[in-house]
């Protein structure tokens, strides 16, 4: 089972595990972390799950895709290494992954 | 998207089959309770004393349906598509007599993920940022017509004009089709009567027809030539997808932010206090938008059963209707504090308004975008506006929509 860490807008950091397979949004989601609203549910169509990936694990996860970058550009805080945590998939390549959830719009 | 039917009349009793235990039928209609003429949501929240889910045999598109009443079962029958489809749910073909699906909206997956993807982007962020100036155009336009006066019939003057000035832009459509639309759009939404429901349906679709085979001789570059352009699995789309496309385009987005704007600004004139805070911080004007997209989810669905299968203990069985009221989820107690209220400190608010799963309201950013110009510019341009004393505002179930409601305000 892979984990993540995941800095909520207080500042404060959670370890999480889950599933290998299931995506950031959804681990957190799984979790009871109710700031990130992932409001279409998962199918990368509202924006509301935007998390900044850690620099260091930037490379390994990845940019965003086409329909991705369309929704990313909706937020006033989009930065270098922005995505929707419903895109990221967490397999063991990504054991050990941080994200901070993005400000709220 | 919306229900199709704003039926006038208490549905006859329908259809109860076998497997419905006793205690879980509860006839109600999202159309013609008595109550929905006053308040279709306190309508809807009651339903939340009721069992978690109901069978409903007044369901007048369908003879009789389940009601999930909880925003945990709501959201768990819009992401589980592999159990519950979305085919012939809206039925605005048959109207017509016809039978092509409402597109991407009918269409289950893998069939409805191409299409999302192909229309995905014309309504998108960036789409959405290019449409703007031409939007908060018109917005000024209307208020500044009405400013001086001193008061308007809301829905007429803003609430429908609106949203369907900014569907024609997006087409591409020339102004002077403007208000044979207008009255094609309330004929066939709320007319009561059902032979001029159906006349305006061939309306509608006799004109996007038209449309769609001249653009596909000339291109012009506008949303029509894109579609009948567009490709699927290499294929040109056929003139029923073509349809389905554009009627949806047509009939979703509308009703909808009409009578979103309706709820919004009948709410504000009866609190004045939120009124003037939104006016005094306008940065708050888009969160306050969630909060009161939750509070007034207008926006009623249906799902047929795949499979038999259970459901918070609940048997179903394959072909059977699910009514999705998306107010029933937005305004449930289980995940809202005081439900009812507007509370513009809210957090977290993870409402229904735009649905939830793959059939997540394709336009969310568009409406977002224009229910933040409109209340931007009349918060801007009007002071405190009140429903003028002694009118009637008329509000109804369906599609859950303002039809009257009369503003006055101190004119400078």
């Amino acid at each position: 089972m892979p984990a993540i860490e995941v800095t909520t807008r207080d500042g404060a950091k959670t370890q999480l595990r889950g599933a290998s397979g299931l995506s950031v949004m959804e681990m957190i989601r799984d979790a009871g972390i109710d700031e990130l609203l992932a409001l279409c549910g998962g199918c990368c169509s509202c924006a509301t799950c935007h998390v900044f990936v850690d620099p260091a694990w930037s490379e390994r996860v990845g940019g965003p895709g086409i329909d991705e970058s369309d929704l990313l550009d909706s937020s006033s805080s989009r930065g270098p290494t922005s995505r929707l945590s419903c895109q990221i998939t967490v397999g063991p390549e990504l054991d050990g992954l941080q994200v901070t959830i993005a400000p709220e719009d | 998207m919306g229900n199709t039917a704003t039926s006038p009349q208490w549905p006859a009793m329908g259809h109860i089959p076998d497997h419905v235990p006793a205690e879980l039928i509860k006839p109600f209609s999202f159309a013609g309770e008595p109550e929905m003429s006053r308040c279709p949501f306190s309508a809807t929240s009651r339903l939340h004393e009721g069992p978690r889910i109901f069978w409903n045999p007044a369901n007048p598109q369908f003879g009789g349906s389940w009601v999930p009443t909880r925003a945990e079962d709501i959201r768990y029958v819009l992401n589980t598509p592999s159990l519950f489809s979305n085919k012939g749910e809206a039925g605005f073909s048959g109207l017509v007599g016809e039978q092509w699906d409402l597109i991407p909206l009918e269409l289950d997956p893998p069939e409805h993920g191409k299409f999302r993807q192909l229309l995905n982007p014309l309504l998108a962020p960036p789409a959405v940022a290019k449409l703007t100036p031409g939007v908060t155009e018109r917005a000024v336009r209307l208020i500044e017509a009405v400013r001086a006066k001193g008061g308007c019939e809301f829905m007429d003057a803003f609430g429908r004009a609106f949203p369907i000035g900014v569907f024609m832009q997006l087409m591409g459509l020339p102004e002077e089709h403007y208000d044979t639309f207008v009255t094609w759009e309330f004929e066939l939404l709320h007319s009561g009567d059902m032979a001029r429901r159906v006349a305006a349906a061939v309306a509608i679709r006799d004109f996007l027809r038209t449309l769609a085979s001249e653009r596909r001789a000339n291109p012009t570059g506008d949303l029509t030539s894109f579609v009948v352009q567009a490709q699927i699995d290499g294929k040109d789309l056929s003139d029923d997808e073509v349809m389905g496309i554009l009627y949806l385009l047509f009939a979703g987005g509308l009703d909808t932010v009409a009578a979103s704007l309706g709820f919004f600004f009948r709410h504000l004139a009866e609190n004045p206090e939120q009124q003037t805070f939104l006016r005094e911080n306008p940065d708050r004007i888009d969160k306050s938008i969630e909060e009161m997209l939750r509070r007034f989810s207008v926006v009623t669905v249906h799902r047929m059963c795949k499979v038999d299968l259970e459901m918070a203990g609940v048997q179903m069985r394959a072909g059977d209707w699910i009514t999705i009221n998306d107010s029933l989820g937005s305004l449930d107690p289980a995940e809202f504090d005081e439900p009812m209220e507007v509370d513009l400190d809210r957090k977290n608010v993870r409402h229904l308004a735009f649905s939830f799963g793959p059939h997540f309201c394709m336009g969310s950013h568009l409406a977002r975008r224009e229910l933040s110009i409109a209340l931007h510019e009349w918060l801007a341009r009007v002071p405190t506006w009140r429903i003028r004393p002694g009118s009637p505002v008329q509000v109804h179930g369906g599609l859950f929509g303002v039809e009257h409601l009369e503003l006055e305000w101190d004119a400078a």
